[in-house]
């Protein structure tokens, strides 16, 4: 996954870390004592990825000791430019297992235990995948534990459900009522979701963070679903990624102010492996204004990104009274100055700063830096 | 600074020359190579080299053949300073300063060139003091005051101390550096980082166009493959129904072929028996038509008699009313012919009576023709005997005239006689006798010979005087001219002439009168002519008169022809109407004719083909009798029952196995198997071809390549806008700064603009303005409302104002220290008046500036009213003081 704010050997950080989870997803199965990992779509960003990505994973897939199920997503569909029809997937031992249809897996490895998905064989469905297939199962055995998989997004928290693919819930808890499964493992959305009161239906989240807008990443969910533990199954939520992708507001107007954003900032840990949108407000001054683009200028290469959202920006920078008796400026120089500090005056109110007045401002910081603060 | 005195020796030409300058103007006069242009030379090059120098500009000003160098000196104050400064370059080199004030020093060498240096940094803008010299030659080209500091400090202090200093001037050249950065110098477009990212963003724009159409034709590959695949599982389960179908199709056809083969015999026998039974119906009809043709034949036969009887009688009738219509219409035609003969006698009658009144009506007009014709004739004999015409006339009139002309010129010197006769008495007069009356008067004149006779009692000679010889001999010939004329007129004086010329005239118009009455009476027709149609009628009439049967003297004869018109008119429509029925008459007797023919040939034909049916049908009944015939169609009926209830059957049969469609339906059937083979043949194909793209696409890794260029292309978009951001920061700044600075400039030439305005006034007139550029030379000059730019003036123009501006830079400085105003050889392109106005402008800014003017023209100068005046001559080596 390539992430734009994030570059050169943050990027590459980003993508190694993401194919080290699966070994990290090992090392939690073993201290937790899971017996298998299902995947609910979604491994693979597309299926035109690059070849070595495809083998980097599946090599460590191989290692994998677990049983897995991985279950195609609308970004890896089973179609016929599938991932999973590599020789690289070919290759990987029994227990890595695709999902390809409806057909339940039973396995004598884990006893009482059936699994089975609704895979998505193309990126846009005209129908409910999940819906179909709980509607062609028949209730489970007893003693037995059915875990089904599916990906999408479901009904119940989606704001338009008009779309055909959307996930009913309503059916899924109906076939809950029926025994038909005992739990559904979803995927699709980057945020840990419980979405039923049964706690039977989750979403996982996504095991490293991407983007700045999902609320708690970085997990994975540990489940026991067993028959006989109701009501409720327990799930608990257990921290795997290391990214954090951070969005700092903060309101500058002073120097006392900007020292607090550094403090801020240098307080967060792992650096490396987080990723900082500034969103900031305020009226200061010329050399506070430069101190900022300092600030940020030292910062920007200890974080795997550091920028400021312009659009949630909100920043004035005006020339105060000081400066302007510290540059001494004299003859047209001070005509330029007092012409440009009046441009960067026009905008009243709470109105967004005009474009002009922008242009003003920051002539006015250029001017100030050019004269070495004193002429 | 003033210069008080300037000494050469051994400098070019001048082997030793010294000029004494006044604190005002003073003008240097003399010849081409008299030295002036080396005193200026002089004076640049003892200020500015040392004298060790070995410049080829040195080494030229030394003459060739002497021991000694050249050496130039300068007595001048400056500032606090009296000094004397010399210097010999090239040989024997030397520098001496000599200070007189403040305090009394000598120094030599170097050490005098750098003190006098100091002393001249201190005190003067010796950049300023360069650039105002104006050497021979230059007189066209603009100043160079870049470098001087005065002048900008006079200026800025003149425009209120709006310029700027050096730290505005680095601030300036920052900011340009900056905008320098992103945009070009003179266009203004983008440059370095920021075009360089333009540039790779529209190269990842493209990157990304192409790596997601690529992207998109995989999708398609994908979602085609997905559909082939889809197809080729109906086709798969398809497949097998379609071969079975086949196979039972193709059973139920052969069945349907055996059935369709025994019908066709079926069809074959019923065939074969509903021909026979229409052939025996065939010849049972064809007898009873001929029985039932033989009984019309007799039938009609009989009628056609009875007919024929009827018509005879009808076809008599008709001839008989024939012959009555024609007999009828022929009386008719005879009483028309009478009747005619009538209307042509009467019309004879007519004609004689017409003719008779046109003849009487000719023989008067004959009459009065005759009678005009003859009074013309004796006209004419009349008029044959008047001979003066007008020309004759004319010519008595005119010999009369010439006559009595002779005789008044002759009277008027000779004496005339006049006898009056108191009774009746004969004359001879010249021979001619002549009876004169009581009363009558014979004047005769004495200018010619002539006798006179009474009687016999009396004869008088006349002789004329001498002097009216040769008159009188005139007149005797045009009075016998005239006398000639008058004799063969037949008249005897010019009297009876003129009688006789009047009766002419009355004559002619007589005629005139004559001919036009004969030409009404006559109609252009001549006299014979009338005569002739008076005889050709006369003989008419008599014809007329032969054959007229009635008399024409009848009065009732118009009456009498329309009676007989009306008559014949009434026989013609009675002759009309018997011709019609006769006509009528002759076609129905025509008609019955025609109608009996055909009767009888009708009866002929009847008879003639009853013979032959009658053969016919006894040959027949000869052959096969109609019992026999009837009996065979009675078994041939029942053979073709037979038939046709066995086709029946077997055609039922055929209709349950749908003949028509089965062929159809296995033909179809076997089309849509090869077709679905086909089809899943070539899906596989493509299948197979889509799969080997799809392989070589995602080897491409497409997906992660385009992940890459979107992210670098979002990376650089942003990177873009920072820098543009700072582009248009510095752009703004460099463009507010750079105006302001122009601004500045413009305020800070504008007090030199208004010296040189103040003086140029004077020199060009009231409305006279310049417009300085930044680095104050003479943009433009305005004059009377137009704006000319300095380049485009003329050549006077152009050396006015190059003075006026020098003169006004050295007013500006004057206040301080102020410094020489050197002018080589100028106003060479000056008019007489414009050179006095330059004068006093000259005159006037000598009281706060030394000027040394130097020239080969002093008539120039002349005008200059308080100067004094040096005459240098060539080769001179003695000083030559103010005149």
């Amino acid at each position: 996954m390539t992430r734009y704010f994030l570059k050169g050997e943050a990027q590459a950080r980003f993508t190694q870390d993401r194919i080290d989870l699966i070994p990290g997803l090992a090392d939690l199965c073993e201290k937790h004592g899971a017996g298998f990992v299902v995947v609910c779509g979604d491994v693979f960003d597309s299926n035109h990825v690059a070849p070595q990505t495809v083998v980097r994973a599946a090599e460590k897939l191989s290692r994998f000791a677990y049983p897995m199920f991985i279950l195609p997503g609308n970004h890896d569909p089973l179609n016929a430019a599938s991932v999973y029809d590599t020789e690289a997937f070919k290759a990987l031992p029994d227990h890595i297992m695709v999902v390809r249809d409806h057909a339940i897996y039973r396995s004598d490895k884990l006893p009482s235990i059936e699994i089975v998905g609704a895979p998505w064989f193309n990126k846009q469905p005209t129908i409910d995948l999940c819906g179909q297939l709980v509607d062609s199962l028949e209730p489970v055995a007893a003693g037995v534990t059915r875990i089904v998989l599916a990906h999408g997004q479901l009904d119940s928290l989606m704001p338009d459900t008009s779309h055909p693919a959307c996930l009913s819930q309503e059916k899924i808890t109906a076939a809950l009522a029926e025994q038909k499964l005992h739990y559904l493992a979803l995927g699709d959305r980057h945020s840990v979701t419980d979405c039923h009161a049964s706690g039977r239906i989750w979403y996982s989240g996504t095991p490293v963070a991407t983007d700045f807008t999902e609320t708690a990443p970085n997990k994975v969910l540990l489940v026991d679903a067993s028959v006989g533990i109701d009501p409720r199954p327990r799930v608990e939520e257990i921290e795997t990624g290391q990214w954090r992708f951070s969005r700092v507001q903060k309101s500058i107007d002073t120097k006392e102010d900007l020292l607090g954003l550094q403090e801020q900032l240098e307080k967060i840990e792992n650096k490396e492996r987080t990723s900082v949108l500034l969103s900031l407000s305020g009226s200061v001054s010329l050399s506070i204004s430069a101190d900022l683009d300092l600030l940020v200028e030292q910062h920007r290469d200890l974080f795997a990104s550091l920028r400021i959202d312009e659009l949630r920006t909100d920043l004035s920078v005006v020339p105060d009274q000081l400066e302007y008796e510290e540059m001494s400026l004299s003859g047209y120089a001070r005509d330029c100055w007092d012409e440009l500090a009046e441009q960067a005056k026009q905008s009243g109110g709470d109105a967004p700063i005009s474009e002009e007045a922008q242009v003003a401002r920051d002539a006015l910081a250029l001017m100030y830096r050019l004269a070495d603060r004193g002429l | 600074m003033q210069l008080l005195r300037i000494k050469l020796e051994n400098w070019r030409g001048v082997e030793a020359a010294e000029i004494r300058l006044d604190a005002g103007i003073t003008i240097v006069e003399g010849d081409n190579e008299a030295g002036k242009s080396s005193f200026i030379e002089a004076l640049n090059l003892l200020f500015r080299e040392r004298d060790s120098t070995k410049k080829q500009e040195l080494k030229r000003v030394t003459p060739k053949g002497i021991d000694t160098g050249s050496m130039v000196e300068v007595e001048l104050t400056v500032g606090e300073y009296h000094l004397t400064y010399s210097k010999t370059f090239n040989k024997k080199s030397a520098t001496t300063l000599l200070i007189h004030k403040p305090q009394s020093l000598q120094l030599v060498g170097t050490e005098a060139h750098d003190r006098v240096l100091q002393i001249l940094d201190n005190s003067i803008d010796y950049s300023l003091w360069q650039a105002i010299q104006l050497e021979q030659g230059s007189e066209f080209s603009q100043v160079s005051f870049k470098n001087s500091d005065s002048l900008a400090q006079a200026l800025d202090n003149a425009a209120g101390g709006r310029g700027a200093g050096d730290g505005e001037s680095v601030l300036l050249a920052k900011a340009q550096k900056e905008y320098l950065k992103y945009f070009t110098e003179k266009a203004g477009k983008e440059t370095g980082e920021l075009a360089a990212l333009r540039t790779r963003q529209q190269d990842l724009e493209r990157s990304d166009a192409n790596l997601g159409g690529s992207l998109a034709e995989l999708e398609r590959y994908v979602d085609e493959s997905a559909k082939i695949a889809n197809e080729l599982g109906g086709i798969s389960e398809r497949l097998p129904a379609m071969q079975l179908n086949v196979a039972n199709l193709e059973k139920q056809k052969a069945e349907l072929a055996s059935f369709q083969q025994q019908c066709k015999a079926l069809q074959e026998a019923v065939r074969s028996s509903e021909l026979q039974c229409r052939e025996i119906d065939r010849q049972l009809s064809e007898r009873i038509m001929l029985v039932n043709e033989s009984e019309r034949l007799q039938s009609a036969i009989v009628t056609t008699g009875k007919q024929k009887a009827e018509l005879e009688q009808g076809y008599l009738k008709a001839v008989e009313s024939l012959e009555l219509a024609t007999k009828k219409r022929d009386s008719l035609l005879k009483q028309r012919q009478s009747l005619e003969q009538l209307v042509r006698s009467v019309d004879v009658s007519i004609e004689l009576r017409n003719q008779k009144l046109q003849l009487h009506k000719l023989e008067q007009q004959h009459l009065q023709l005759v009678s005009a014709q003859k009074e013309l004739d004796d006209l004419e004999s009349e008029f044959a005997t008047y001979r003066i015409d007008d020309v004759v006339i004319n010519r008595i009139e005119k010999l009369e005239q010439q006559r009595r002309d002779f005789e008044i010129k002759i009277g008027g010197s000779s004496a005339g006689i006049r006898l009056q006769f108191l009774k009746d008495t004969r004359v001879t007069n010249n021979g001619r006798q002549q009876l004169y009356k009581t009363g009558e008067d014979l004047t005769a004149d004495t200018s010619s010979r002539s006798t006179l006779q009474l009687d016999d009692s009396l004869r008088i000679e006349i002789t004329p005087a001498a002097d009216n010889f040769e008159l009188t001999i005139e007149y005797q010939k045009t009075k016998k001219a005239l006398e000639e004329l008058l004799i063969d007129c037949g008249v005897k004086s010019p009297l009876e002439a003129r009688a006789a010329h009047r009766k002419r005239a009355e004559t002619i118009a007589r005629q005139r009168e004559m001919r036009k009455n004969l030409k009404a009476i006559s109609g252009d027709v001549s006299v014979s002519i009338l005569a002739n149609t008076i005889e050709g009628m006369r003989q008419s009439v008599a014809m007329l008169s032969a054959k007229a049967e009635v008399s024409d003297e009848a009065a009732n004869l118009e009456v009498l022809r329309q009676a007989r018109w009306q008559q014949l008119e009434e026989l013609d429509h009675s002759i009309q109407v018997a011709r019609d029925l006769r006509d009528q008459s002759q076609q129905h007797s025509a008609d019955a004719k025609t109608r009996l023919d055909v009767s009888i040939q009708g009866i002929a034909l009847d008879q003639q083909s009853l013979v032959s049916v009658t053969e016919k049908i006894e040959a027949k009944e000869k052959e096969l009798s109609t019992v026999a015939l009837q009996s065979q169609k009675i078994e041939a009926s029942k053979e073709l029952k037979t038939a046709q209830n066995a086709l029946g059957t077997v055609q039922s049969e055929l209709d349950k196995l749908n003949s028509g469609g089965t062929d159809l339906l296995v033909d179809n059937a076997r089309l849509s198997l090869q077709r679905a083979q086909g089809d899943l043949h070539n899906l596989e194909l493509r299948q197979a071809d889509i799969k080997a793209r799809l392989d070589q696409m995602q080897a491409e890794g497409l997906h992660e390549k385009h992940q890459s260029v979107l992210a670098e292309r979002d990376q650089n978009k942003a990177q873009i806008q920072q820098i543009t951001r700072r582009a248009r920061a510095a752009e703004k700044l460099w463009k507010t700064l750079i105006r302001y600075q122009r601004e500045a400039q413009r305020t800070y030439a504008r007090p030199l603009a208004e010296r040189v305005v103040a003086m140029g006034t004077v020199v060009f007139g009231d409305d006279f303005s310049v417009e300085l550029s930044e680095s104050l030379n003479i943009v433009t000059r305005t004059l009377k409302g137009k704006t000319v730019p300095f380049d485009d003036l003329s050549g006077g123009a152009r050396e006015q104002l190059g003075i006026l501006l020098r003169l006004a830079a050295a007013q500006l400085v004057a206040g301080n220290e102020g410094m020489p105003l050197i002018l080589d050889d100028t106003l060479g392109h000056t008019d007489a008046r414009r050179l006095e106005t330059m004068g006093a402008i000259l005159n006037s800014a000598a009281q706060s500036t030394q000027i040394v003017v130097m020239t080969c023209y002093p008539a120039r100068y002349s005008y200059v009213g308080n100067a004094k005046v040096v005459r240098l001559q060539q080769q001179q080596s003695s000083l030559f003081e103010a005149l």
